[in-house]
């Protein structure tokens, strides 16, 4: 059996920390273990992720009961092997850092309960994590990149862009009032009859398309407030669908290719409005701007181009982690875990998972976004 | 042997704690209703029952859990804690169905009445029990846990007399008295609990793969039909 935790070194600021990661908020059973030195700077020691895309596919989208049976049968194996990988005991680790939410609570109550459960077990610090927020923090362990910075956050459950002033300190500029963009590629795609996940069979489709060939609308395009919404493009392409079926290979390329153009477009439109926004308030940056995509949809290479673009029309710098960590993973919640810990944040036992939980508590609802709001 | 045992399956939470030689056996249960926050709960109560008994973590032997069939999230509560308890010390993990182990205390505290079967009965909402019938003792169920209506419950036994216990009572007393079947109800608790499953934990057999039993699989439709015709 190895020592008792509390045998260990003290812990906090000034030393190297070593924290393992877990993360099940929704269909990716993930555990990593990072390491942060006391210049500030990240590893990932380990990072494996078990994706459960075979037992959603037949429903079109993630079944959160499906998922949370998924994460309990597998977790532990993964954590296993992620320590394993990292070549590290029990005893190594500073803390376990876990997904609290946003996001389907029954597999955020199955991470964060091992997570827990460890943390008593080997006396360790527990860290609730912000999905939100670890992904905002990405950066700071791929490119060293700190704060501030625009954070441009599209996924299958969110599509946000947020002012980051600080680690803890964040704006949100804009948030979808409906549909998340990955979800609008998951539906788009279901209608088309493409499979399952919906972004990169809707980026495959799109290649041989004409994106020409129907015109789409740009949801809120020109809006002042850089909200998103995407349920209005999805209706647009069920309608133009529905008018020549039964729909030809050509078809179903061509839609996929226009329904990506405008899905890109009306994220371009509101990333100029965030960018003018942060540069309005920061005048005079000390480091320049830059504009940080993080989210299973930054790995579309089509949208990926369009922010390349605008960025490098506006002068600013663009930030892309690695695909890998774009999408879930649980090496950025290990990270902002470290980050959490270095400044010396816990979280009690008694953490409650969390299905919403706003990055910035203090927006207000996006207009439109119903009566609780948007999910973060 | 030094055990620990928990159930969050249904509406209540409990831990225990047996530890210490035979002769000197040290005991330390905790028990609260509980309708939801099982969850935010174990760990904090596993940490307090731990402590009253004296016990620490490298001197855990065993680890005891219900498996199910009970709330999907409250039943995955504690095989989760279970699994990283396991994963985070040297113990094993033994574990028993809900309704087996409702079973077995109401058998231990002389359920049902001589001649009758015992039916133990969930009310697993929707209309819907979650039923097991033994016959003698817990360790013989004429069949496995299995999801049934009422009615269904009742004409599974075939005439044969029995005593019925837990949360879904009154619905299977209801069926009985309308379809004229020879049941009664018995006042055993109506939730598992932990204590009994920590006496019972040093006969159990360790398991390899701890998985919950949901008996109900989720309530998702394959999508057929959502996509729109393609031409040949």
């Amino acid at each position: 059996m190895q020592p008792p935790a509390d045998t260990a070194p003290p812990r906090g600021p000034g030393r190297t920390l070593t924290v393992l990661g877990i993360e099940t908020s929704c269909d990716e059973t993930a555990a990593a273990v990072v390491t942060r030195d006391h210049d500030g700077r990240g590893q990932i020691r380990s990072n494996v992720v078990r994706s459960q895309w075979d037992a959603h596919e037949a429903f079109g989208g993630v079944v959160p009961e499906i998922a949370a049976r998924a994460h309990v049968a597998c977790l532990d194996e993964i954590i296993r092997t992620a320590m394993r990988d990292a070549g590290v005991t029990w005893g190594d680790l500073d803390g376990i850092a876990a997904t609290a939410g946003p996001g389907l609570v029954g597999g955020l109550i199955v991470g964060l309960t091992t997570a827990k459960a460890i943390c008593l077990a080997r006396n360790l610090p527990l860290v609730a994590i912000n999905h939100l927020e670890a992904h905002a923090l990405t950066v700071g362990l791929t490119d060293g990149l700190q704060p501030p910075y625009l954070l441009l956050l599209v996924s299958g459950g969110h599509t946000q862009l947020i002012d980051v002033r600080n680690v803890g300190h964040y704006v949100r500029l804009g948030t979808t009032i409906d549909d998340a963009l990955g979800e609008a590629f998951d539906k788009t795609a279901k209608l088309l009859d493409l499979g399952f996940p919906g972004g990169p069979a809707v980026e495959a489709a799109a290649i041989d398309g004409d994106p020409r060939r129907f015109t789409l609308p740009r949801p809120m395009a020109g809006r002042a407030e850089p909200n998103f919404s995407f349920a209005g493009l999805k209706t647009a392409v069920r309608t133009a669908a529905t008018e020549i079926v039964p729909l030809s290979q050509k078809d179903v390329a061509d839609l996929a290719a226009a329904f990506q153009e405008a899905a890109a477009a009306a994220v371009i439109d509101r990333v100029q409005k965030a960018m003018a926004i942060v540069a309005g308030e920061r005048a005079a940056p000390d480091r320049g701007h830059c504009l940080v995509v993080a989210g299973g949809v930054a790995a579309n290479r089509h949208l990926r181009g369009a922010l390349e673009g605008l960025t490098g029309r506006r002068g600013w710098r663009l930030a892309l982690p690695p695909i890998a960590l774009c999408t879930d993973n649980a090496a950025m919640v290990a990270w902002t875990g470290a980050e959490k810990l270095v400044r010396g944040e816990t979280s009690p036992l008694t953490f409650a998972a969390r299905a919403r939980w706003p990055l910035d508590a203090t927006a207000a609802p996006a207009l439109g976004a119903g009566r609780l709001g948007a999910k973060a | 042997m030094n055990v620990l045992a928990m159930d969050t399956s249904l509406g209540a939470l409990s831990v225990s704690v047996r530890c210490g030689p035979p002769s000197a056996l040290r005991r330390a249960d905790a028990c609260e209703v509980l309708s939801s926050g099982h969850a935010e709960r174990l760990v904090p109560m596993v940490a307090d029952v731990m402590a009253e008994a004296g016990l620490e973590f490298p001197h855990l032997q065993r680890v005891a859990v219900t498996l199910g069939p009970g709330t999907f999230t409250g039943v995955r509560t504690a095989i989760a804690t279970a699994r990283a308890f396991r994963l985070a010390t040297a113990c094993d993990v033994v574990g028993m169905t809900t309704l087996a182990l409702m079973a077995s205390g109401a058998f231990a505290s002389g359920v049902p009445p001589a001649g009758r079967l015992l039916m133990i009965a969930l009310d697993a909402r929707r209309g819907g029990l979650y039923v097991q019938t033994f016959a003698g003792d817990a360790e013989a169920p004429l069949g496995p846990p299995v999801e049934l209506t009422a009615d269904e419950a009742v004409a599974s036994l075939a005439g044969r007399p029995a005593a019925v216990v837990g949360s879904g009572v009154p619905h299977v007393i209801d069926a009985a008295r309308r379809l004229g079947a020879d049941v009664v109800p018995c006042s055993a608790p109506d939730t598992p609990s932990a204590a009994h499953l920590a006496d019972l934990a040093p006969g159990l057999a360790p398991l390899r793969d701890i998985v919950p039993l949901y008996v109900r699989p989720p309530d998702a439709k394959p999508q057929i039909g959502k996509s729109l015709a393609r031409s040949a």
